[in-house]
């Protein structure tokens, strides 16, 4: 759930009155032209025809549901809290065709109820199931006490119905209306398609004359309705704290307020397929960004570049104004610490005094959930509060170091130029020392000093200063790079003896190093292995070493006796299914990183054996840089040698690059499963 | 002289305490193969009537290592039943230096609806410590109140794998003339017993025990774990009054909360009667009333106070249409019994692993209700949660253990019907041709029977057509593969029901093409993927649950020219975990290959275990053993 930020008295700001003003009026004249609302369908009025939803492109007889409707509303009313409340209305309508989608008639809405002036008001819900008997609609009205507000923590309250009487063929609909204080960053977004086909998706959204909001729309489909008209509004907001705390401040403002809808019509089930950072990238929806706020005078532009949020944060008691501040609680525990005399290595404790003694409660999170005090205390917090006070820490004690705002991969793509903060969730550290920049993770464990996990490449980062800078992470800037080596030599009877080594890729060697114990890592590297050899004298080399790669080696023995071997020359070690199994690709693919894997085999012909037959060498590429694949493999002066290696240079493919992807990695697989057939001399 | 006196008392127990729980006290033998140690664990349970009880429990956990963390977080449930009187937490160092105190008003309160139930009012304090420097002590103590008794906990000195218990004490204090119920378990602990008063107390204590390994293929931990089961005579909760030192009490506790709830409205009555007054045979008349209950309802659990217990009556099931496993199996003995037939409402433990339970000990060993109708010779099963399942088919959730059938006359112990080698099957077929670039192109017809469809049933149900098709996907093991076609065919007239799946498959490079060789695996699809570690030691029986039998018929057209280098050992294991035959044989132009694999169940005594190891070894490696073929020069 969101975290709720502290109010902005975004009307307060603006009039700066002085208190002998009791009500203030706005007046934007212009030419009021009201837009009718023409929307397809109405609340309560279901037909016949709603049950009988013939079959189309998006619907088919395995459709399990179709929402016939899916309306929301935003609009804005006056308030006595100083500011606007807005009014988030809802409505859908949902044809329940198989009972596998009958978790549809079980609706959770969270609501905020935190003991604040954010605290939200669920109201006007009304719900329905309705059946079609003998050709007649029946409606069963929802028995309200059976809707069940369950606190869920101390901020949040679930609403929770299931509709009575649903069958197969059952249309369910229900509306409600969430109230809230206004924050300017809550219009609500409007997502255009969900896991079922959508015949109408409709989102409203009426502002009043004193704010102007940039929209942002994402995604491929063509709107049906794109209105944007006027309509004469009045609001009457009171303000009774800060400044007029004691006498009272009346707003009036009155004029034309911005009235826009989009509308669009039949869109299909979201199917999601692997490979894919987000769904939430691939979805239409449309959010807002505010930027101007006009005064009784002047405009007010709400610069929401990155070096006007900067300054915002930097001032945001949760968030910069924790790290700015003195802390001398901070010098007197990092004392003990750090007697360690060498720069680098100093903030390198500090790091790890984070990583290794610090809990990470929560990988999503922008602010500060408590003061960095307690946080300290408690040993624990969000990844917001671990890297923060990281932060803090390392300003503290005299270093060039700043936050980073990113959104992870899960959490979906960035808007590019554009400062908003909805759209990030994750905070990292940068860290500037003799010309290096590091940037820094503390809240995920044995994470490298100057690394990040992967779900951080995700597009861009920025480093919240006084001049925001941004920081390009691509998963384009990211290899995971692995080498391994097996040797083989004739020993005595027909036995062969050798050696294998392997430097692991970082982020295969991070995840082996949080699953398993250095003798459970052991036997798990090794256990893919054909199994006919003899394994021994295994070892593992930094496993600790959170900065560098794990690598492993050990030696081994094989015995030949049979008169013809089918010997596998990549020890079961080549790629055995191709990672992309659909035949058919919508979006693109999203490769966590660029890979960079060879495989080098140098063994003896097996004395007493001559090779009767050898795979080919062979070499693919895919497109013109995209990616490569070598197979080479000769014999000379009785050894073999085998090199094989797979490149891959690039993490994004679209759609149409699906087939060679596949097709590349077919021969990948076809590749690495080929044997070479020893035969015993006569 | 008084002063100082009251001093050393005041001070005594703080001295001791200090000392008692700092990490480098703990013995060797107790870090052995230990996440963490129990260092003092106290449950005090005292029954004031048959209705109301207090609790008092300490907890002192030292933490050793990462395995040992998740003690650090302590939940507390309450409900409707139990409140939470007290609760702290208490965090010390190694040295036994307190870090951190947290009292009830501070812990964190959450819901305890989990995804399965709409709403319950079962609540829960958190108090959750975090401290990664090892070893560090944390204590809990708690105090609750209880206020209508339906169960009374379990003791359980040893719970879970990889702790080992320092002291261990569980106190039971009752009034003298009060009939504690209780059963040792896996061993035979008993309680001192001391009298105080009007009271009577009952202590059981245990000391010192080592770390526990966990083992594959162990018996369920309530046939191996030692521990003593407790429970009440003479019980009450809102009104309901119980005893439950016999089975039949237990069931008449239960036949009450149920009485005159199995009312139906008028419409559901004539509809019973439209349904079921034209047929004779009352196993007719039950499916076509289970049919309608799996038509009209669906399940959805609210668990509010005695809700928890007692079902919504029928008429609720009738209006809403809906209800939990209590509600709609009570909603489905009120149908029967309007088309004359008597039904019964059956508490069972469910799920596929938990068929044991202690029989001989009458107590709340459940967590789900399904209805049955007895005939003279056998029983009709319903569950009636399940849209889906053919009426008398009950599928591995709750086939094959006791369960307590409830009527008038109290409660019964019944025992499920067992699905067996015979029952489930997987019977595969496959045509395939092979061509020279080695791809493969394959139909194949699988026969999946009783509890080998159970998993599939419920795709083929609750899943769209694409999601069937990503789980197939992942369910096959080939390099690279193009499903064609798929299709499912669900049979319930017979008994158990089975599925038939059919599916064309293309897999380019499935064989691998060299110059002059073909390298074919000729068991397409059913490749065991056990693969048990053999240095083991082993301390518990071997239990395997599953009995089942799969036969593999595999026919191959291959292109011609080619002649046999190596073919696969036919195979003839019989041993006491099962059955594993195949047979290979390459014709001029096709292959044929047969695979049976059967798996009994039974309980082997713990030296089997390297037999058994051997055993899966020899099938995953026959598994995938290869034909070469050669062109013929």
């Amino acid at each position: 759930m969101k975290e709720k930020r502290p109010l902005l008295r975004l009307l307060a700001i603006v009039l700066k009155t002085s208190q002998y003003f009791f009500v203030i009026c706005f007046c934007f004249i212009g030419v009021s032209s009201f837009c009718q609302d023409k929307t397809g369908v109405n609340f309560k009025k279901v037909m016949v025809s709603d049950f009988n939803i013939p079959f189309s492109s998006i619907i088919d007889s395995n459709t399990k549901a179709v929402v016939l409707a899916n309306i929301g509303n935003s609009d804005f009313e006056g308030s006595s809290k100083g500011t606007f409340v807005l009014a988030y209305n809802e409505f859908k309508r949902v044809l329940l065709l198989k009972k596998s989608a009958f978790g549809e008639a079980t609706i959770e809405i969270p609501i905020y109820t935190g003991k604040d002036e954010f605290a939200e008001v669920f109201e006007n819900f009304e719900a329905s199931t309705y059946n079609l008997e003998n050709g007649v609609v029946i409606e069963t009205r929802f028995d309200k006490n059976t809707l069940f507000k369950e606190k869920y923590n101390k901020n949040y309250t679930i609403i929770k119905f299931t509709f009575p009487q649903i069958k197969e063929g059952s249309i369910i609909e229900y509306r409600y209306r969430i109230k809230s204080t206004f924050n300017r960053d809550d219009i609500r977004s409007w997502d255009f398609q969900g896991k079922y086909p959508i015949l109408w998706s409709e989102y409203k959204v009426t502002i009043p004359p004193v704010y102007n909001y940039k929209i942002l729309k994402q995604g491929d489909f063509a709107y049906n309705i794109d209105s944007v008209g006027k309509m004469k509004r009045n609001y009457t907001v009171l303000e009774t704290s800060g400044l007029a705390k004691d006498v009272g401040l009346i707003y009036n403002i009155t004029g034309d307020a911005v009235v826009e809808k989009w509308v669009i019509k039949n869109i299909p089930g979201f199917k999601t397929e692997e490979y894919i950072f987000s769904p939430d990238n691939y979805i239409p929806k449309i959010s807002f960004q505010l930027y101007e706020i006009h005064g009784s005078k002047d405009t007010i532009k709400i610069e929401k570049n990155w070096d006007s949020t900067s300054a915002i944060l930097l001032r945001d008691p949760d968030f910069g104004k924790s790290f700015i501040e003195e802390k001398p609680w901070l010098q007197d525990d990092m004392h003990k610490l750090l007697s360690d005399s060498n720069e680098f290595a100093k903030a390198k404790k500090i790091f790890e005094f984070i990583r290794d003694n610090f809990l990470c409660t929560d990988s999503n999170a922008l602010y500060l959930s408590a003061p960095l005090k307690s946080i300290y205390e408690e040993r624990k917090g969000t990844v917001a509060d671990l890297n923060i006070l990281l932060t803090a820490l390392l300003i503290n004690q005299g270093y060039d170091a700043h936050p980073v705002l990113l959104s992870t991969r899960e959490h979906g793509k960035t808007v590019e130029g554009h400062a908003i903060l909805d759209q990030y969730n994750y905070v990292v550290s940068e860290m500037n020392l003799n010309g290096i920049t590091y940037l820094l993770d503390a809240s995920v464990k044995k994470m490298g000093f100057g690394k990040l996990p992967e779900k951080c490449y995700n597009g861009s980062a920025w480093v919240i200063d006084k001049n925001a800078k941004q920081v390009k992470l691509s998963a384009d800037s990211i290899t995971e790079s692995k080498t391994s080596m097996i040797t083989l030599e004739n020993d005595r009877d027909g036995e062969m003896k050798g050696s294998s080594s392997a430097d692991m890729g970082y982020y295969e060697s991070l995840s082996l190093r949080n699953k398993f114990t250095k003798n459970e890592m052991k036997k798990e590297i090794w256990k893919s292995y054909s199994s006919d050899m003899e394994i021994y004298n295994e070892a593992i080399e930094n496993i600790s070493n959170y900065e560098e790669p794990v690598s492993a080696s050990c030696d081994l023995k094989l015995k030949f006796s049979d008169a013809i071997i089918y010997f596998d020359p990549l020890f079961g070690q080549g790629m055995k299914r191709n990672p992309f199994a659909a035949d058919k690709r919508l979006y693109p693919v999203e490769m966590p990183y660029k890979t960079d894997d060879t495989y080098v085999l140098n063994m003896e012909i097996p004395s007493g054996y001559s090779i009767d037959e050898m795979p080919k060498p062979g070499r693919i590429k895919l497109n013109e840089n995209d990616g490569l694949f070598e197979y080479l493999i000769a014999v000379e002066n009785g050894k073999i040698q085998l090199r094989s290696r797979l490149h891959l240079n690039k993490t994004f493919f679209a759609p149409e690059e699906y087939n060679s992807l596949r097709d590349f990695f077919a021969y990948v697989v076809k590749k690495q499963s080929e044997q070479i057939v020893f035969k015993k001399k006569k | 002289m008084k002063l100082v006196f009251a001093l050393c008392l005041l001070m005594m127990p703080f001295v001791s305490f200090a000392q008692h729980f700092q990490s480098n006290d703990i013995p060797d033998s107790l870090k052995k193969n230990a996440g963490l140690v129990t260092r003092y664990e106290e449950e005090v349970f005292e029954i004031k009537s048959p209705g109301k009880a207090t609790e008092h429990e300490r907890h002192v956990y030292t933490i050793l290592n990462e395995d040992g963390d998740y003690v650090s977080t302590y939940r507390s449930r309450y409900d409707k039943f139990t409140s939470i009187n007290n609760i702290t937490g208490t965090m010390y160092d190694a040295s036994g230096k307190e870090l951190k105190h947290v009292r009830k008003k501070e812990m964190e309160d959450v819901s305890g609806t989990g995804d399965e139930s709409l709403i319950t009012d079962s609540r829960y304090k958190i108090c959750s410590f975090n401290n990664r420097t090892y070893p560090y002590t944390v204590d809990f103590e708690e105090e609750d109140d209880i206020n209508g008794i339906l169960d009374f906990p379990d003791w359980v000195p040893q719970g879970i794998n990889k702790a080992s218990v320092e002291d261990t004490k569980f106190v039971v204090i009752a009034p003298k003339d009060y009939v504690l119920r209780f059963k040792p378990v896996n061993c035979s602990f008993q309680p001192v017993i001391t009298e105080d008063g009007g009271k009577k107390i009952y202590t059981w204590e245990r000391k010192n025990l080592p770390a526990r390994n966990k083992e594959i293929f162990a018996p369920s931990p309530i046939q191996i774990i030692p521990y003593v089961m407790i429970a009440p005579s003479d019980f009450e909760a809102q009104g309901y009054k119980g005893d439950m030192s016999t089975w039949e009490g237990y069931g008449k506790f239960y036949y009450e909360l149920l009485k005159g709830r199995d009312i139906l409205p008028e419409d559901i009555k004539r509809k019973v009667h439209e349904l079921t007054d034209n047929l004779n045979d009352p196993r007719q008349k039950i499916k076509v009333l289970y049919d309608y209950l799996q038509r009209n309802t669906h399940y959805i659990s609210i668990q509010l106070g005695i809700g928890g217990w007692q079902p919504f009556d029928a008429a609720y099931v009738a209006t809403k249409r809906y209800g939990d496993c209590k509600a709609l199996s009570n909603f489905m003995v009120s149908l029967l019994k309007e088309a004359g037939i008597k039904g019964n409402s059956v508490i069972i433990r469910s799920g596929a692993n938990e068929t044991s339970m202690n029989s001989d000990f009458p107590s709340d060993q459940f967590d789900h209700v399904i209805s049955c109708v007895p005939f003279e010779k056998d029983t009709v099963w319903l569950e009636c949660t399940s849209q889906t399942l053919p009426a008398g088919y009950l599928s591995s959730f709750t086939a094959n253990r006791y369960a307590l059938l409830v009527d008038e006359a109290g409660g019964k112990l019944v025992h499920t019907p067992k699905y067996g080698l015979n029952d489930n099957q997987e019977i595969k077929k496959i045509t395939a041709t092979i061509n020279e670039e080695g791809n493969l192109s394959a139909s194949i017809n699988t026969m999946y029977k009783a509890e080998r469809q159970d998993h599939l049933e419920q795709l083929i149900n609750y899943l769209s057509k694409e999601d069937q098709l990503k789980h197939l996907k992942s369910s096959i093991d080939l390099p690279t593969y193009d499903i064609v076609k798929f299709d499912y065919v669900q049979h319930k007239e017979i008994l158990p029901p089975s599925i038939t799946e059919t599916l064309e498959l293309n897999a380019p490079n499935y064989a691998q093409a060299s110059g002059k060789r073909l390298f074919i695996l000729p068991n397409v699809l059913t490749r065991s993927a056990i693969k048990l570690k053999q240095d083991e030691e082993r301390k518990y029986e071997i239990e395997l649950k599953d009995e089942y039998r799969l036969i593999d018929s595999v026919e191959i057209k291959i292109p011609g020219g080619f002649q046999v280098e190596a073919l696969p050992r036919d195979m003839k294991l019989e041993t006491k975990f099962g059955k594993y035959i195949t047979s290979t044989r390459v014709l001029p132009d096709k292959i044929i290959y047969y695979r049976l694999q059967e798996q009994y169940s039974g309980k082997f005594p713990p030296s089997d275990y390297s037999d058994l190891t051997r055993f899966y070894d020899e099938i995953f490696k026959a598994d995938r053993s290869k034909i070469v073929l050669v062109k013929k020069e």
